[in-house]
């Protein structure tokens, strides 16, 4: 019911299952000297789930910034949905950005909000707003598919890290995206909560049938949440594949990732 | 605070000048004097000083701490836009708000005047303000006004423009913070003097 409500709010792309949803072509950015990419390239079918991988500074948060369009790119081109991103207006790119879900590194709940307002942030800025008693709906649905029901009036502050990142995940998915971009989702976390957080992302996924991008470092999340791989080095995509195939790899300077 | 500033100020104004005042026999004028001064200077830049420091560093704090900590991306992602739900909001704020503080402000030093005259004499409550309300103009009150809102839309934009561009973590916030209250104050000053000599040649001085 509540799938019914959203998209009549929110037009959703029409794209079938194998389509290219995101196509990342020649992408150059740099901050001052620092190349950042140099020459990226990537397609992203729908519904597939890939996970990015590399050393830290080497552009992969930079890399969903830009598909996001909270990054403007030096060069190339980003397609998201067949629409070129720098082409877009601000309302345009607005529209777009109810169809991405995005889950911050750091969280980044809103600190002067509770866990509820935080929830309800997304549903009540639209144009279209829903109604009090589907968006209460919707914040119930999103909390428990968390399992974090019972935080729904406590501020950010009273969570632990691991709740904070399930409540942002909570956030980013409750306008059910088509697409969703993970920034190391399981970094800082214990090994049980990183555990419970592939676990929710791999259920999630399942679920809602969405097409995800996860920056990490994890393995066992890179093992778990992908079916395809890609190393980011010196600004390009270095290395493609499945994880079965990318840890058979002999290249010096990725296989220490997988020891 | 504003309040308590625009008490003493009152105060002080008048045991300050009424000793002057007394000796070229001009002792009456000094209610007259305390609003003038009051209305169309203290109580406006006073007002507009405390609320640069109290209020334009909180606004870059607050804004700056939501920046490192990518809550204005984490907006910008749910489609809103991040200048018109925290900038164009507390600019309003501030203009809106910068006016009424001001007229307590001034209500309170005209209280502090009146308290003044009477610890070296005695003057009639309503001698004072009478005095008070005959010296003042439209041509007093006006510019004085008009120049309220603009300090509160220069603290606003400040604050909200030194917390929106906040780098580099809580140092980065903690030199916005700063930075906002020093550009804030001086923006103060210098429309101060814009809004009075554009005064002046309007015939409003």
């Amino acid at each position: 019911m509540e799938k019914a409500a959203i998209s009549e709010i929110y037009k959703k792309p029409e794209t079938k299952a194998g389509e290219p949803v995101i196509v990342v072509e020649h992408l150059k950015k740099s901050f001052g000297d620092k190349v950042v990419l140099k020459d990226f390239n990537l397609t992203i079918e729908k519904g597939e789930s890939m996970v990015v991988m590399g050393k830290s500074g080497i552009g992969k948060t930079v890399l969903i910034k830009c598909i996001i369009g909270l990054l403007k790119p030096d060069g190339g081109t980003l397609k998201v949905f067949g629409k070129d991103i720098s082409t877009l207006n601000r309302r345009e790119l607005d529209l777009l950005r109810l169809n991405i879900g995005f889950v911050f590194q750091s969280s980044a709940l809103y600190d002067s909000m509770t866990i509820r307002q935080n929830l309800e942030f997304p549903l009540r800025r639209q144009k279209v707003k829903p109604t009090k008693a589907e968006i209460d709906k919707l914040v119930r649905q999103s909390l428990k598919s968390v399992g974090l029901e019972n935080t729904i009036d406590l501020m950010p502050s009273e969570l632990s890290g691991g709740m904070r990142k399930r409540i942002g995940i909570a956030r980013s998915l409750i306008l059910k995206p088509e697409i969703v971009l993970y920034d190391e989702p399981t970094t800082g976390l214990d090994p049980i909560t990183s555990k419970e957080i592939i676990n929710l992302i791999m259920e999630l996924q399942q679920q809602s049938h969405t097409t995800s991008i996860v920056i990490t470092h994890d393995v066992a999340l890179a093992k778990e949440a992908s079916n395809h791989i890609v190393f980011v080095m010196d600004g390009i995509a270095y290395l493609q594949g499945t994880y079965d195939e990318v840890i058979k790899t002999e290249d010096p300077r990725v296989k220490p990732f997988f020891e | 605070m504003v309040g308590f500033t625009g008490l003493i100020l009152g105060l002080v104004l008048v045991l300050q000048s009424q000793p002057t005042l007394v000796e070229f026999g001009a002792g009456s004028y000094l209610p007259a004097m305390s609003s003038i001064s009051i209305i169309r200077e203290v109580g406006p830049l006073v007002t507009a000083l405390i609320c640069a420091g109290k209020i334009g560093s909180g606004i870059a704090a607050e804004i700056g701490s939501m920046k490192v900590t990518e809550q204005i991306d984490a907006m910008e992602v749910s489609g809103t836009n991040p200048f018109k739900f925290l900038v164009a909001t507390r600019i309003m704020a501030c203009m809106l708000m910068v006016p009424v503080l001001c007229i307590y402000a001034d209500l309170l030093a005209l209280m502090g005047a009146f308290l003044g005259s009477n610890i070296n004499g005695t003057v009639n409550f309503s001698f004072f303000f009478n005095r008070v309300f005959e010296a003042l103009h439209f041509t007093d009150i006006f510019p004085a006004f008009i120049k309220t809102f603009i300090f509160g839309f220069a603290i606003g934009l400040v604050g909200c423009t030194k917390g929106y561009h906040s780098q580099n973590g809580t140092e980065g916030v903690g030199m916005s913070a700063n930075e906002s209250v020093v550009v804030a104050m001086l923006s103060v000053i210098v429309i101060d003097l814009v809004v009075t000599q554009i005064s002046g040649m309007l015939g409003y001085i």
